[in-house]
């Protein structure tokens, strides 16, 4: 029976239909085939052999002890149960593997488990020695899993990763990271097979300069036959497998033959960096290597496929994993074994960039038989969840080898969310899918590695909430019901007994990161001495030098368009030159006016000269012209003398900008760039250093003695947090100033003119032009949310852009200070809210919303009333004097801050806490509104709803937007007031985290 | 009947002695348990529901279309009312469809008593 509504939505009706069969599967045990007693009647040979065989088949599609059933939707988004209309199965195998149920093995789920439990504990061993090897948000996963599948001891408990393999997400998980390991190693396979042949041929191949295929190796080898007898004496060993793959009698050992004769004289490695190779065929070049029969006869398998080794994607590729940073090195290091300094591209070829001695710890051939077990794992998890097709044999797609013509048939959900991932991460780095398997491989990895990441926190996720279990949505960190109970009881208990300890603690972070106040247009850290500030003050004083010297040259220039067309002058030497050719066309001019008129008075004859008359017309006009030539000459020679005194201040200018510039990189950007590599030695990375706030970071390094990081070592960090952010910032500005200008559409004949145009845009088409092209760290920032900037300072920036090295520091350095900032600021408000006895009134309005009860009914009854809605969606800002909300705590609210603060904030903090028919409403709204402040209601209702709104950094309409589409859509039916409901219990919940400490 | 979770376990219980049984254990419950549980049961209510509202917008669509209905600028209110009254009853009905069995089941389980 169908328990299922036809009528209901497809997505109502597969969650109803998953809770049935979850209810139905634990309610069902196995049915006994046939309970009933044979007949007696005798039974020939033959019939019993049939009978023994139908039993025996019918056995082996029975569940087995531990094998564990899941609904098939977990797993793949196919919908064929495998039954046809008369409830036949079908025939073909993978088709009756089709059904709703499906059944994973036990000896599946335990394959998962240890590989599993093994790669994390050579992550635990790994991390023993390398504290920081899991840091950032690509490893996140990985930390929360070695949290929770810990045993007491601190080591991973195989029972607890067994237990977690039983789950779909579990297996999934494992699966995914089985992959990578794969990919990583058949990759190494790759690289080794390449350097083999590069040495024997001391060529790349020359079909496509790129390609070769195993066929053609093995035409190869049968050429240089002789070569391996000549050489087969030296080796026993190779001999041995030469022996073995020749013995197979068949073509195919060609191939493993020549590779393994390849290796042992050239390299120690083999195939097979393969995308679209089956594990047979893996498992075929690595038996024949072995010198196995089975090497040969797999071999031949092998060859009738599409087996083209891509020696430069090879190269190209290792490029690309080579630049990923230190700590993703070290990572793939302790996990895979593959250490992929150990190889080299020289101009086109792979090669080996270490002795054998001191190349990767794991040998080759144990990769080869990771990466065997492994394949054969995984397919038999694929059969499992029906996914038999010949493809899903294949190593792992791997966009670290770009195969153009490789799609694997492995259609599973994971695979499709990794897609999904990639292809946006992809669209919005504007990199189109073939660059990103070409040209631009390094960032498709980046990316792809990325989506991977991202679906395996996703999985993790489910696994956590579902499981009962609560997260820091921050740090990750992972806390079960009982540990975040006591967490949110032991933290008000905390503050209510330990106030005095609370508070001094508190002072002393305070104190610890300084003061910092606002001096006129300047922040000054007091806390670190004046050193940033110096910095700070350095940097700006040679940005103004420089705007001022481009200034000057400018007005040189323009002041002397009368007497030379400016076109093409770009500084006063080139103004000179063109001056000192005026000159000297002028003095031609001066002669060549002198010679007409001799000329013209010669020209008379001389008997009908009236001579006074004659001469004086002659000479008087002569004298007019010249005259008037010398004035321009005069004015042209005090245009050079004026150039050149000006020459010589803009040379004092310049000299000024140097001797700044020199101190500054002598002294305050080198302590900045080695306090930064400092830190990425300690293995800190650079996101982290930008990203983090000072009390993170303290957190996150310890110094060698176990301590926090001390006062003293204070300055060293943030000065590696300036860096980090602006090294940031240089890598998002895309532009030199003659780009921007082109980009701009300005079209003129010379840069002056094209400056001059561009001073003649309006500011709002400046500023729309600019934010197209100006993006900083967090990726979207307009320029027009740049603050103190004006059209002038614009004009010299785009000039600046290509020397704004310590433009992005400067700015860095606000962003850096900005930052801790409100770090103490937060600190501030904390130790406020302990002294005011807020943090008890927080925990009061927590517990009451937590009653749902008291929120449900209401969010669902005012939504569904168009008149009472409308007040969540009110945008409109409170004024200060407003006597809707008439507490002087509200209205300080309203006054501060530089984000807008609709009503809609206030009305959707009183729908919750209930704060406005409370005692001491102001009290109770100070409390509310610091257990949610705007923008992170904002985010929540912007997560929670799935609205997509982008929001940028200092987006000051990031609450009105998400308010806005909530009521287009809310309007439109696109949300429903239960999916309000669902979003109200998310921002409890946040309130929750807030409380307890597990959200800062 | 006010929509509250406790109401919610009731008319989903199916019979008396299964209401008494997860009340008890419902109201056993820590406060953070007791917001975990709750906010499962509110969450397959809602599931429920919306499945069931989509049905009935399109029964009333299909009514528009045949101009048995008329569409009315409170159209979806009128409809979500009608559910409300739609689901209430069989909630108390002694039959009910498979979509509230289902969900019957599934609190039940939540609570930590196996449906019976």
């Amino acid at each position: 029976m169908d328990p299922v509504p036809s009528e209901l939505s497809p997505e109502a009706a597969a969650l109803m239909a998953k809770e049935v069969t979850e209810s139905l599967a634990s309610s069902s045990k196995p049915t006994e085939t046939n309970k009933t007693e044979p007949k007696t009647e005798k039974k020939g040979f033959i019939a019993r052999k049939l009978e023994e065989r139908k039993v025996e088949r019918e056995n082996r599609d029975k569940p087995k002890p531990g094998d564990k059933s899941f609904d098939r939707s977990e797993f793949t988004p196919d919908a064929d149960t495998g039954i046809d209309v008369r409830g036949r199965r079908r025939s073909r195998r993978f088709e009756q593997t089709s059904s709703r149920d499906i059944v994973i093995s036990a000896e599946v789920i335990k394959q998962h488990g240890t590989f599993l439990y093994r790669h994390l504990r050579n992550l635990n061993s790994a991390l023993a020695t390398n504290k920081n090897l899991l840091n950032g948000n690509s490893h996140r996963y990985e930390r929360e899993l070695l949290k929770f599948l810990k045993d007491e001891k601190g080591e991973i408990s195989q029972a607890k990763v067994d237990k977690f393999v039983e789950t779909s997400q579990g297996l999934i998980i494992a699966e995914m990271v089985n992959d990578l390991r794969t990919e990583f190693d058949s990759f190494a396979f790759g690289l080794d097979i390449t350097v083999a042949w590069g040495n024997r041929m001391q060529a790349l191949p020359d079909r496509d300069a790129r390609i070769i295929n195993v066929g053609d190796i093995r035409r190869e080898y049968w050429g240089l036959r002789a070569w391996f007898r000549e050489n087969g004496g030296r080796y026993p060993d190779r001999r041995a497998a030469l022996a073995g793959a020749i013995e197979g009698g068949v073509i195919g050992a060609g191939a493993s033959a020549l590779i393994t004769s390849l290796i042992q004289n050239y390299g120690e490695g083999f195939l097979d960096a393969l995308g679209h190779l089956t594990e047979v065929q893996v498992a075929g070049l690595v038996g024949g290597a072995g010198g196995a029969i089975l090497g040969g006869v797999l071999g031949r398998r092998f060859l009738t496929n599409n087996g083209d080794l891509d020696f430069v994607a090879c190269a190209q590729n290792l490029k690309a994993i080579k630049s990923l940073p230190d700590n993703e090195k070290a990572y793939i290091r302790s996990v895979t074994g593959v250490d992929f300094d150990d190889y080299n591209v020289t101009d086109g070829h792979v090669t080996f960039a270490r002795a054998p001695s001191e190349r990767r710890v794991k040998d080759i051939f144990t990769i080869k038989d990771d990466i065997r077990s492994r394949l054969q794992t995984r397919q038999d998890f694929y059969k499992a969840i029906g996914l038999v097709r010949p493809d899903t044999r294949a190593v792992p797609f791997n966009p670290i080898r770009p195969n153009y013509e490789y799609f694997p048939q492995t259609d599973t959900l994971w695979k499709r969310r990794t897609n999904e991932l990639y292809r946006e991460g992809l669209a919005s780095a504007g990199i189109s899918p073939v660059d990103a398997l070409g040209v631009r491989t390094a960032e498709g990895l980046r990316i792809h590695m990325e989506a991977q990441q991202k679906v395996l926190d996703e999985l993790l996720d489910t696994y956590v909430y579902s499981h009962g279990m609560e997260k820091n949505r921050k740090t990750g960190e992972i806390l079960s019901q009982v540990d975040f109970t006591t967490n949110l009881d032991s933290t008000i208990s905390r503050i209510e007994t330990n106030e005095e300890a609370q508070k001094k603690k508190l002072e002393s972070r305070i104190s610890s990161l300084g003061d910092i106040k606002a001096e006129g247009d300047n922040v000054v850290f007091d806390g670190q001495s004046g050193r940033l500030d110096d910095i700070s003050r350095s940097f700006s004083s040679v940005i103004s030098k420089q705007r001022e010297l481009i200034k000057f040259e400018l007005d040189v220039i323009a002041e002397h368009s009368d007497v030379v067309d400016p076109s093409g002058i770009f500084n006063i030497e080139e103004l000179q030159v063109k001056l000192g050719a005026a000159l000297s066309n002028m003095e031609g001019e001066r002669q060549r006016i002198i010679d007409d008129a001799e000329t013209k008075y010669n020209a008379i004859n001389p008997d009908d000269r009236s001579p006074d008359k004659s001469m004086q017309v002659i000479f008087e006009a002569r004298d007019r012209q010249i005259t008037a030539l010398e004035d321009k000459i005069q004015k042209i020679r005090d245009a050079q003398k004026a150039a050149t005194i000006k020459i010589t201040e803009r040379d004092k200018i310049k000299q000024e900008i140097s001797d700044i510039e020199s101190k500054i990189i002598k002294t305050q950007v080198y302590t900045l760039r080695e306090d930064y590599d400092n830190f990425l030695i300690l293995g800190i990375t650079r996101e982290q250093l930008a990203n983090s706030s000072v009390g993170e970071l303290q957190n996150l390094i310890r110094v060698p003695d176990g301590e926090r990081i001390q006062k003293s070592h204070l300055d060293k960090l943030l000065n590696a947090m300036v860096e980090a952010r602006a090294r940031i910032i240089m890598e998002n500005i895309r532009y030199s100033s003659s780009e921007i200008i082109d980009s701009l559409g300005i079209s003129a004949p010379s840069m002056e003119e094209q400056l001059k145009k561009f001073r003649s845009m309006s500011v709002d088409e400046i500023n729309r032009s600019m934010n197209i092209l100006y993006t900083t760290s967090s990726g979207a920032e307009g320029w027009s949310n740049l603050e103190n900037e004006n059209r002038t300072p614009m004009i010299e920036r785009a000039q600046q852009i290509g020397i704004s090295e310590n433009t992005a520091r400067e700015e860095a350095l606000r962003l850096t200070i900005e930052k801790i900032q409100r770090e103490v600021q937060s600190l501030k408000d904390t130790q406020e809210n302990i002294s005011s006895g807020v943090l008890k009134k927080q925990g009061q309005l927590v517990k009451n919303a937590s009653s749902v009860d008291n929120v449900y009914p209401k969010v669902i009854s005012v939504f569904r009333d168009a008149d009472q809605r409308q007040r969540f969606f009110d945008v409109s800002a409170v004024p200060g004097d407003s006597m809707d909300y008439p507490t002087e705590e509200e209205r300080k609210l309203v006054s501060g801050g530089t984000v807008q603060k609709p009503r809609a904030y206030f009305e959707f903090l009183d729908l919750i806490f209930e704060y406005k028919n409370k005692e001491e409403r102001g009290a109770q709204f100070k409390a509310a509104s610091g257990l949610v402040k705007p923008i992170e209601l904002a985010g929540i209702l912007n997560e929670s709803l799935g609205l997509g709104i982008v929001r940028v950094v200092k987006d000051r309409n990031f609450f009105v937007n998400v308010i806005n589409e909530i009521q287009n859509r809310f309007n439109t039916g696109q949300i429903t007031e239960r999916q309000m409901r669902s979003a109200v219990t998310d921002i409890i919940i946040f309130a929750r985290g807030r409380l307890s400490g597990l959200i800062k | 009947m006010n929509l509250t979770t406790e109401n919610i376990i009731k008319m989903l219980s199916k019979n008396e002695s299964a209401t008494k049984i997860l009340l008890e254990r419902f109201n056993s419950l820590n406060d953070d348990e007791r917001f975990e549980v709750s906010n499962k049961i509110w969450d397959l209510y809602d599931l429920m529901y919306e499945g069931r509202l989509q049905v009935n917008v399109q029964k009333a669509l299909n009514e528009v279309a045949a101009n048995k209905k008329e569409l009315s600028s409170d159209f979806y209110k009128k409809v979500k009312e009608e559910t409300d009254k739609e689901v209430e009853k069989e909630f108390f009905a002694d039959t009910t469809s498979a979509d509230i069995n289902s969900v019957r089941d599934k609190i039940s389980k939540i609570i930590g008593n196996p449906a019976t």
